[in-house]
């Protein structure tokens, strides 16, 4: 979902398009409204709230396609570090606006760019960004209740949107995320199956993946480190020699 | 050409008699003492290190590099290598991590290409460096401290949860959820943050930066000269 950055960072300057025309939210019933909210996961809600929030998440997951503006905003900037005398200056970046990435191109009704970057550019969106942040207010919104992530079921972006929200539902968990620290794999799964949520393996790492979670093949609490053998040893002569043992690591 | 990488928490064990590590090239007489000119410092954890190290030792095996070709034979080893790490930290799950590069050799050293720049939070550095003596005060402050509200949702936040700003003078104390959730309002896609305003002096700041103040390892490398004697720096190299 968060692939090749490279890939995202082509430059388009287009005018702003909708991709796939909006379904006739406000000419359906109660009852089918109410089955394509669950489909994302969101409660039966009353009729009108319901074709509100199926626009939103219509022009969300329908992405628009947003000119690159980070790259002329955005360059290195040296400042020299008065602690240094006599090495070269240190230069380092000033952090400025995240990275805008074009979102990739839908296709009609595909709906996989849902968790691709919505990021801002300085330029265009912050009216996206609102459609957004109310997008995800669904999930985020601790207020109502009766949403589970055993409700987002059956589609694999439903899925993955209820990792998402698994992990942020879970203060320990998504305290250990937000510090970097690695994820145990086996508690993940249990976890999620509890929740009912069925991932598979390989896809529930490319999420972690994805959102640069670390994950550990190792129980929570134990030191992954513990299982490998020590990486750097010396030989007589003085050279050292470095071991890897990535075989444990299912993928990298 | 050997790759290496560290971890940041490694230097909170204590004397590290692994030793000195090594990245970087081959001198060009061939054999000889391996000699250390590029390292990517940073890493929050052990896997997250052992990890990178390996896909870029294994560029053609990770499943993250397959976009990376495969060495030409007008590139140097070196040159390949950062190439592929160019790739590298332009890419999940490396993207969003709080890494740094620095090159520890003038004469080595190489610019990110112009179509391989590394996300704005990563910088590219150059000197050597070593682990400060750190003072002991910090850990009384912890004890004494009054109770604290989190100024974004103003609940008491206990000390396992306390996020606090770098810069000097800024009070700002939060809940490390609330900050993150803040953060992410301009980047609502993703669980981690990379960096966003402090809500109390309204600096820019990198997550990274503010997890490492809290676990107290922020601002702990100070430049040294290259030219230094007697020990070699490496052996004090705890990063």
């Amino acid at each position: 979902f968060f692939y090749d950055m490279v890939a995202c960072r082509k430059r388009n300057k287009g005018p702003l398009v909708p991709i796939t025309p909006m379904p006739g939210f406000s000419d359906m019933d109660t009852p089918e409204l109410k089955n394509k909210l669950n489909r994302f996961g969101v409660r039966p809600l009353p009729k009108k709230q319901m074709v509100l929030k199926l626009k939103e998440i219509h022009q969300y997951t329908h992405q628009l396609q947003s000119s690159e503006s980070e790259e002329e905003t955005s360059g290195p900037q040296c400042h020299p570090n008065a602690s240094n005398s006599q090495s070269a200056p240190l230069c380092f970046k000033q952090p400025t606006a995240p990275p805008a990435v074009s979102p990739v191109k839908l296709p009609p009704s595909e709906e996989d760019e849902l968790l691709s970057a919505s990021q801002n550019s300085n330029t265009s969106s912050t009216a996206e960004s609102e459609r957004y942040s109310s997008y995800m207010a669904i999930y985020d919104d601790s207020d109502s209740e009766g949403i589970t992530a055993s409700q987002a079921v059956v589609r694999k972006k439903d899925k993955l949107l209820a990792v998402r929200q698994l992990i942020l539902s879970d203060p320990k968990l998504y305290a250990r995320v937000l510090q970097y620290q690695p994820l145990s794999l086996a508690e993940l799964r249990s976890s999620l199956k509890a929740a009912g949520i069925r991932l598979g393996a390989a896809k529930l790492l490319d999420f972690l993946d994805s959102q640069c979670i670390t994950f550990s093949m190792a129980k929570q609490g134990q030191n992954a480190s513990s299982r490998r053998k020590r990486r750097v040893k010396t030989t007589t002569s003085g050279e050292r020699k470095a071991e890897e043992k990535s075989d444990r690591l299912p993928c990298a | 050409m050997v790759v290496e990488v560290e971890s940041f928490y490694e230097r909170r064990i204590g004397q590290h008699n692994a030793g000195r590590h090594r990245g970087g090239a081959k001198r060009t007489s061939g054999r000889g003492p391996w000699e250390m000119v590029l390292i990517v410092h940073g890493f929050p954890s052990d896997i997250a290190a052992l990890r990178f190290e390996w896909a870029w030792q294994h560029p053609h095996i990770s499943r993250r590099l397959s976009h990376v070709a495969r060495r030409s034979r007008k590139e140097s080893s070196l040159q390949f290598h950062w190439r592929v790490l160019s790739n590298m930290l332009r890419v999940a799950p490396w993207s969003r991590l709080p890494l740094t590069v620095r090159w520890l050799k003038q004469e080595y050293r190489m610019d990110f290409a112009p179509e391989l720049q590394p996300p704005l939070h990563i910088p590219l550095t150059f000197g050597c460096v070593r682990a400060k003596t750190k003072p002991q005060q910090e850990c009384k402050e912890q004890d004494e401290r009054q109770v604290e509200r989190c100024v974004l949702c103003g609940v008491f936040v206990k000390a396992m949860d306390r996020l606090s700003c770098f810069h000097p003078s800024c009070q700002m104390v939060s809940h490390l959820i609330c900050l993150a959730k803040h953060f992410l309002k301009a980047d609502p896609s993703h669980l981690l943050p990379v960096e966003g305003k402090c809500p109390g002096c309204h600096h820019s700041v990198l997550w990274g930066s503010l997890i490492r103040h809290k676990n107290g390892c922020h601002g702990d490398l100070e430049e040294i000269s290259s030219s230094s004697s007697q020990s070699h720096w490496t052996d004090e190299l705890q990063l």
